[in-house]
């Protein structure tokens, strides 16, 4: 008996020490692990755009507010507020329909900003923080196509929504037919299939949509004239298996994980 | 320690050229000055100053002396630390410089760098490999015994100055100089020519490192202030860790091992044809 409470006694002891431990561990995980914010505007509410974005090969948050504030006053707040706290600052644009208020902190290797618009009325600001120092890995986006006669180019990547999504933006010499056939094209050629095609009249031009799909991954394309000559090519990659495109992480991975395992089977039945 | 207030006597003169300056006792109460106690520059030691350049041109930049050890030739040595900004606590320095310097008794000698830190506004800070801290080193000599040729050259060569035209260097009596770091005893040292003051120093004993409590150029008016400072520095350059690529000098001919080298080809200076 006196041995059980002594073991018990022991055991709580143990117990304690490794709570405390744990809570020590944590406590000191904390800062590291601590979430940097986008810059806030007081009493507005930020909606934050996707979660952690690869835009032109960097990394960004990004979210969004309105109010009802003149922008000159949003704008000198931002100002205000990250010179008084030491950090460098620039303010650029005219204060009247566009503003740009960016500061650096480069003890951490970050960048705040926030740009500023008129909308309705209102002034919609875009709050950003941008990682100044880590990149990510380069990868080619799957199922993003990048066609020949390409002027301009923009990438977009989320690092952790469910499934994961890709977009490009192209800015392609040539009609829209001609664009369209060689985006279809290239898509046949990395194993697509055509899922569906529409076309509509927005605004005097024609948009064309067109979805395709591989097992367990899905690409929309947007396309539209810009001018003559010149087409504007948007496009998602999702990985998702379902009809909406909604991101099924659990479906997409079982999904691949079977599309391996077949592929892996064919194989080793080719070798025998 | 030899007091960097005498150092920058010593340059003022210099530039106000060697053999035409006449030195009417400045040195002695600066030396007065220093000769009640000046403090040697040791761990711990940082100061601020307040660089104004003129219109909204003022940046602050930071010294710190913030470890110990030796180097790799086994002297003694010193961390400083260098940091340059647009606000006075440097919460995010626009340039961060580390190095490891060589100190001979109580003197630190900035020309003997044997390890260098250098963080920019968007980059990481990285030290340098030896080769490229070589370079750099081998670099700054040469510029300064360049400089040193040419400034010898041109003042042989200069015409003699006119009459009452030689500068002079004068100070002041000890005096309590009220800067933005509080008041501060301080000797003044100026350097005139004619009635115009070109340049006017504050030199004191009780600010580490360099001694310096104000520079004014009346002319342009430029300024250097003492802003901030103290005795307990500590680190404050975010470390890369001890894998992390270093500043490595590139070759152009490893680089682009096909590049042709010699002279330029004739076709690429001749003017545009026109239509």
């Amino acid at each position: 008996m006196t041995s059980r409470t002594t073991r018990s006694a022991a055991c709580r002891r143990s117990s304690r020490a490794l709570a405390g431990l744990l809570l020590l561990t944590l406590l000191v995980a904390m800062p590291s692990a601590a979430e940097q914010e986008v810059p806030t505007y007081p009493g507005t509410i930020h909606t934050r755009i996707g979660s952690d974005l690869v835009i032109g090969g960097e990394y960004y948050r990004l979210a969004y507010f309105t109010t009802d504030d003149p922008m000159k006053k949003v704008a000198a707040y931002f100002a205000q507020k990250w010179r008084d706290e030491g950090y460098p600052t620039v303010v650029e644009g005219d204060l009247k329909e566009e503003a740009v208020v960016s500061a650096l902190f480069t003890r951490e290797g970050l960048q705040r900003g926030v740009v500023l618009r008129i909308h309705q009325g209102k002034t919609v600001g875009f709050t950003a923080l941008r990682d100044l120092w880590t990149r990510p890995p380069k990868s080619a986006p799957k199922g993003l196509v990048k066609l020949e006669g390409t002027v301009y180019t923009q990438d977009l990547a989320t690092r952790d929504d469910p499934g994961g999504s890709q977009n490009r933006t192209s800015l392609v010499s040539g009609d829209l037919s001609d664009v369209q056939q060689r985006v279809s094209a290239e898509l046949a050629r990395q194993g697509f299939e055509p899922v569906r095609h529409t076309a509509t009249k927005l605004g005097g031009t024609t948009q064309v949509t067109m979805e395709h799909a591989r097992k367990g991954e899905q690409v929309m394309t947007t396309l539209s004239a810009v001018d003559e000559g010149m087409t504007a090519v948007v496009q998602t990659w999702v990985g998702s298996d379902r009809l909406d495109a909604v991101p099924n992480d659990e479906a997409v991975r079982k999904s691949r994980e079977e599309w391996e395992r077949e592929k892996k089977g064919k194989g080793e039945g080719k070798g025998r | 320690m030899r007091p960097w207030g005498l150092v920058l006597v010593g340059a003022l003169l210099l530039t106000a050229s060697p053999a035409r300056a006449q030195e009417n006792g400045s040195t002695r109460s600066v030396l007065t000055h220093f000769s009640k106690g000046v403090r040697s520059a040791r761990n711990g030691d940082w100061v601020t100053y307040r660089f104004d350049g003129g219109g909204m041109r003022v940046y602050y930049w930071r010294m710190a002396v913030v470890g110990e050890e030796k180097d790799k030739q086994g002297r003694d040595a010193v961390w400083v630390e260098m940091e340059a900004g647009t606000h006075p606590a440097m919460k995010s320095p626009l340039m961060q410089i580390r190095m490891l310097v060589a100190r001979e008794g109580d003197q630190i000698r900035y020309d003997a760098i044997s390890r260098l830190y250098v963080g920019g506004p968007f980059d990481r800070p990285q030290e340098f490999s030896d080769e490229a801290l070589e370079h750099v080193l081998k670099q700054m000599n040469q510029e300064a015994l360049d400089d040193a040729k040419e400034n010898a050259a041109e003042a042989a060569k200069a015409p003699p100055l006119p009459a009452g035209m030689k500068p002079v260097v004068r100070s002041g009596k000890e005096t309590r100089l009220m800067t933005l770091a509080g008041t501060v005893t301080a000797v003044q040292v100026e350097l005139v020519v004619k009635r115009t003051v070109i340049k006017r120093m504050w030199l004191s004993r009780e600010i580490p490192l360099l001694q310096m409590a104000k520079v004014e150029i009346p002319g342009i008016a430029h300024s250097m202030e003492v802003a901030e400072y103290g005795i307990d520095a500590k680190p404050r350059m975010l470390m890369p860790a001890p894998n992390a690529p270093k500043v490595r000098l590139e070759y152009a001919d490893r680089v682009f091992p096909d590049l042709p080298i010699g002279e330029p080809a004739e076709e690429s200076e001749a003017p545009e044809k026109q239509p």
